[in-house]
């Protein structure tokens, strides 16, 4: 495997890296919230 | 077949342009891959990848980051022996001159339709479906995104160069 080749798969590992992690440090997906649901009072109906 | 064995001279910047079409699509189909590969990159609900087939969606994610790089990977023959010397595994065609135009036309009708699809992006994108990604999963899909919009001119550039040494050295 030649240098230039090395540098370049060490450049793309990385990117995988520095990406993978960004993704996971914004937080795991959150479920949309539903639409049209009405609220529930937390602590008794007003 | 070297580049030393070619009619004319290659400008650096136009070598360096053609290499750098190669990374225009690199951190787009690793954002698409590590996607497929259910890292959380912000869909949700219906968009969740999770309702397709784990191997279907990799396979086909995989399969798309390949084609772009073949595509991108093209663009060196602007800059190598064999965009003016057909390879010697073409049927029919090996050792013979490429016709300019043959390597100009699809190179220049690519840059424009990069340019069309891509250009956009310069203007960002946002969307209020909350089931699409939004906030900082947004913004790593955009800048994994963001250098696909130099892919176009790039290769425009390149094809300029090829065309003008093309003329000048036939």
């Amino acid at each position: 495997m030649t240098k230039h080749l090395k540098v370049k798969l060490l450049i793309v590992a990385a990117l995988t890296a520095l990406i993978a992690a960004a993704l996971l440090a914004t937080g795991p997906d959150k479920e949309p919230p539903p639409s049209g649901a009405g609220r529930v009072a937390v602590g008794g109906a007003r | 077949m070297s580049a030393t064995s070619m009619r004319g001279p290659v400008p650096r910047w136009a070598e360096w342009a053609a290499q750098a079409t190669m990374w225009c699509a690199i951190p787009s189909g690793i954002w698409r891959i590590l996607f497929a590969l259910r890292l959380p990159a912000g869909f949700t609900g219906s968009s969740d990848p999770d309702h397709v087939n784990f191997f279907f969606l990799l396979g086909y994610v995989s399969a798309l980051t390949l084609l772009s790089e073949a595509a991108a990977f093209l663009s060196m023959g602007l800059v190598r022996s064999w965009g003016e010397i057909w390879p010697r595994w073409i049927p029919f065609l090996r050792g013979r001159r490429v016709h300019p135009l043959a390597a100009i036309i699809p190179a220049a009708l690519g840059a424009a339709a990069l340019m069309a699809l891509w250009s956009g992006l310069v203007f960002g994108f946002e969307t209020s479906d909350p089931e699409l990604p939004h906030g900082g999963k947004l913004v790593v899909l955009y800048l994994c995104y963001l250098p696909l919009v130099a892919w176009g001119p790039l290769l425009a550039a390149v094809t300029v160069a090829y065309a003008v040494r093309r003329h000048r050295h036939g």
